[in-house]
């Protein structure tokens, strides 16, 4: 897999993977770059199954709804192992604590990573996306929200533009409704930054947002449930 | 890191600053509170190098009282006026303080309130944040204030766009989420997009948390250059 690293100047708290969004590649993120150096993360940034520097020749089947969105379920099945192989080793090699951040199809992955139990980020910021993709799922899959117990004590936040017009606001707020139950007892952990004006995209407020949410949560916080 | 205890325009305060500060924090206490607590939480400002002054309403710490001042709700309306009329000069003292650097302004419920007065009287900011409060006061204390009372939000027009950060629990029994959520609803003509937003958390009631001052020195630094 491709990957961007990017290191801060100061001694870093963590290690940041932010994965991008479909028919994007990492690049899109690097406006997003800044704002978590600034805030002490080595921050890593794959490429998805056929985006980016692994891009294949044919394209993105843009003519078709349904070979589109086929395409997209096929590319988050095959990230999701490869990320799951890919992240204990990268945490591993930088010797760092685990923060997630991911934009649309990259926040819906890190849902199926930390649902699935494949991943433990301290912290995640996610935006564009919540664990309700704006296409139905392959038949037979199980949505993440349905192993909603697994997501505490990772202290997520969903960012959102309220006239989204791509992914709607209406199903990152049903993220966390169905997510609400399993964070009852780590009250603070679970946030929906609703920004608006903003569309489907990452703005610099979100970013610098996004990164004060994660800089909050240190690996030694337990996450000790209350009540 | 310097700590300083003043008396800002006779008022009691902290004023906290990194070494090399990249803008000044007035940081407003609720009902109850103190400079002492608003000084506690405002640990991830200071991380990303912003000053903070943390003054005592009237009727708490240094001026008296602390807690017991929701056993007279009247003092929580004096507390409030007081600081609408105060917080003016405190931010001028800060201007003055740290010339050439942007000024932000936050406050936690009842200071929440007064940053959204201050905003409906046109203050120049470089943005803001509001913890669990909202342009409108709550239901519970709308009778105790003076006649002719007009809340910032019938003043919206009023606000300058000063890109604007709302965090809320929505088990918040003491100022409601909807009051928040109306706040933005009724702001956001007023704003340019992606400078008017709200951070709902489930769950999590009227108490001030740390995640909120990571969300705002976030924001804040967001602001500084624009």
């Amino acid at each position: 897999m491709e990957v961007l690293t990017r290191i801060p100047e100061e001694p870093p708290r963590g290690l940041l993977v932010f994965l991008h969004g479909y028919a994007s590649d990492p690049g899109y993120l690097e406006a997003a770059v800044p704002a978590f150096l600034r805030s002490g993360f080595v921050i890593v940034l794959p490429a998805a199954p056929d985006h980016g520097p692994r891009a294949r020749p044919e394209g993105f089947p843009t003519d078709d709804w349904e070979a589109l969105t086929a395409h997209a379920a096929q590319v988050v099945a095959d990230w999701i192992p490869e990320l799951a192989e890919a992240v204990p080793r990268w945490q591993s090699e930088h010797g760092l604590p685990l923060y997630a951040a991911g934009f649309s199809m990259g926040a819906y992955v890190w849902h199926e990573l930390i649902s699935r139990r494949l991943a433990r980020p301290v912290a995640a910021a996610l935006f564009g996306m919540g664990a309700i993709p704006n296409v139905p799922l392959p038949e037979g899959a199980e949505s993440p929200l349905s192993r909603a117990d697994a997501y505490p004590p990772t202290a997520l936040l969903q960012i959102h533009g309220e006239d989204d017009e791509i992914v709607a606001l209406e199903l990152v707020e049903r993220t966390v409704e169905g997510l609400r139950p399993a964070y009852a007892r780590y009250p603070g952990r679970l946030g929906l930054l609703k920004v608006a004006g903003a569309g489907h995209e990452l703005t610099p407020g979100m970013a610098e947002a996004a990164a004060g949410w994660l800089s909050a949560w240190r690996p030694d916080d337990e996450g000790t449930p209350r009540g | 890191m310097t700590k300083e205890r003043l008396a800002v325009e006779g008022i009691p305060a902290l004023l906290i600053s990194p070494e090399r500060p990249v803008g000044a924090v007035l940081f407003l206490h609720g009902a109850g509170g103190s400079k002492e607590r608003t000084a506690e939480l405002a640990g991830p400002l200071h991380e990303l190098g912003l000053a903070t002054l943390h003054p005592d309403a009237l009727h708490h710490g240094e001026r008296g009282g602390g807690n017991d001042v929701f056993k007279d709700k009247h003092r929580i309306v004096e507390a409030q006026l007081a600081s609408i009329e105060e917080a003016p000069r405190l931010l001028a003292w800060l201007r003055a303080r740290f010339p050439g650097l942007p000024l932000y302004l936050l406050g936690a419920s009842m200071g929440g309130y007064v940053v959204h007065e201050l905003l409906a009287r046109g203050e120049e900011l470089a943005a803001a944040a509001v913890w669990m409060s909202a342009a409108r006061p709550p239901a519970w204390l709308t009778p105790l204030l003076p006649e002719g009372f007009v809340p910032a939000l019938e003043r919206r027009a009023q606000y300058r766009g000063v890109p604007l950060l709302h965090l809320h629990g929505d088990a918040d029994a003491i100022v409601p989420l909807r009051l928040a959520e109306e706040t933005v609803e009724r702001l956001r003509p007023y704003h340019r997009p992606g400078r008017l937003a709200l951070v709902v958390f489930p769950g999590v009631g009227h108490a001030p948390r740390p995640e909120m001052a990571a969300l705002s020195a976030g924001w804040f630094l967001r602001w500084r250059s624009e």
